[in-house]
């Protein structure tokens, strides 16, 4: 029998990337994306201590990153507010999704449309498609209804679809 | 296009892995949650400095302090050597038992019904040793109470 330690950190190479694509949503770039994920981690050890100490739920997980993602933006927003003069660049290396195949054009419109897409529509899309929810896992994590979940996913396909279709006909107009 | 086709375009697409600096955190992290980080054991051998350091502190407690705790003054920890082994090489240099104070308790009725009269000491006993191999002299001082009683023979 494995020990929790490495039960957990099997769970964690076979889930973090997921967990940090979610993660990106609630932050401004990657570190901060991967303090969320160390934050909801240490929630969720803490939470299942008492269900047998195993790795959590994958649904769980996102709502935690979620709710850390929430606290964390209303400091930042109170921080930034403070600061108001600090300008913030922009990391252009940092990036959310890495394609499979280098130069694929379409998958690289794709990742950059996913960027833009609204936190309501991304979020969906980023539960289902790289984390394997079902929709009636996602609304439970959302608190939205399971037609609604998979409206916002219809919905940003058709968005993305809409984004990469504009892309293409723009770079085949430019040449 | 299609929902199939956005589909596919997507499945090209991947999530990052964590960086190898945020895993080892949170590996840290979870050995330290789970309590099996291999802690090392912090073994205090005492440096010289630290033996007459251990002696001075005692003296000086043993100097300024009251009763209840310079009875538990270390003064044996300026014995040990780095290897925990008593050192044969402190010699004891000199030794007092002196009386701090006396106080009269009144008679006190015994358990078997006789009645004694009650005398409380309270007393400081204290070493000089002397580090043969650094020449260093330390005072350790123990203090303690003694009660004596007096059978009582005559009113």
């Amino acid at each position: 029998m494995n020990s929790p330690a490495k039960e957990w950190k099997q769970w964690l190479a076979e889930n973090g990337p997921r967990l940090l694509l979610f993660a990106r949503g609630w932050s401004n770039n990657r570190s901060d994306a991967e303090d969320l994920v160390q934050m909801a981690i240490l929630k969720m050890w803490h939470h299942q201590a008492e269900k047998g100490g195993g790795p959590p739920d994958l649904p769980l997980v996102f709502s935690t990153i979620r709710f850390c993602g929430l606290n964390h933006h209303r400091s930042e927003t109170r921080r930034r507010k403070r600061e108001e003069s600090v300008i913030f660049l922009n990391d252009f290396k940092d990036v959310w999704l890495d394609p499979l195949m280098e130069e694929d054009e379409d998958a690289l419109i794709m990742r950059n449309a996913v960027e833009q897409l609204s936190q309501k529509l991304r979020e969906v899309v980023v539960m289902k498609f790289w984390g394997g929810l079902t929709f009636l896992q996602i609304s439970e994590t959302l608190a939205i209804s399971p037609n609604t979940a998979a409206s916002r996913y219809r919905y940003a396909l058709e968005q993305l679809g809409h984004e990469l279709r504009r892309v293409k006909e723009g770079r085949r107009h430019a040449n | 296009m299609q929902t199939n086709d956005v589909e596919a375009a997507l499945a090209r697409l991947m999530p990052p892995s964590l960086s190898d600096g945020a895993l080892d955190e949170l590996h840290s992290l979870i050995d330290e949650l789970s309590g099996s980080s291999p802690k090392e054991i912090a073994v205090f051998r005492p440096s010289g400095a630290w033996k007459i350091a251990g002696g001075i502190a005692a003296g000086l407690l043993a100097v300024a302090g009251g009763v209840t705790i310079l009875k538990q003054a270390p003064a044996p920890s300026v014995s040990f050597s780095q290897n925990g082994i008593i050192r044969a090489d402190m010699v004891l240099i000199s030794e007092s038992d002196r009386v701090e104070s006396i106080r009269d308790e009144g008679w006190s009725e015994q358990a078997d019904g006789s009645t004694m009269h009650a005398v409380r000491l309270n007393l400081i006993e204290e070493n000089r040793l002397m580090d043969e191999e650094t020449g260093i002299v330390m005072r350790v001082s123990e203090p303690r109470e003694e009660l004596f009683f007096t059978p009582i023979t005559a009113f």
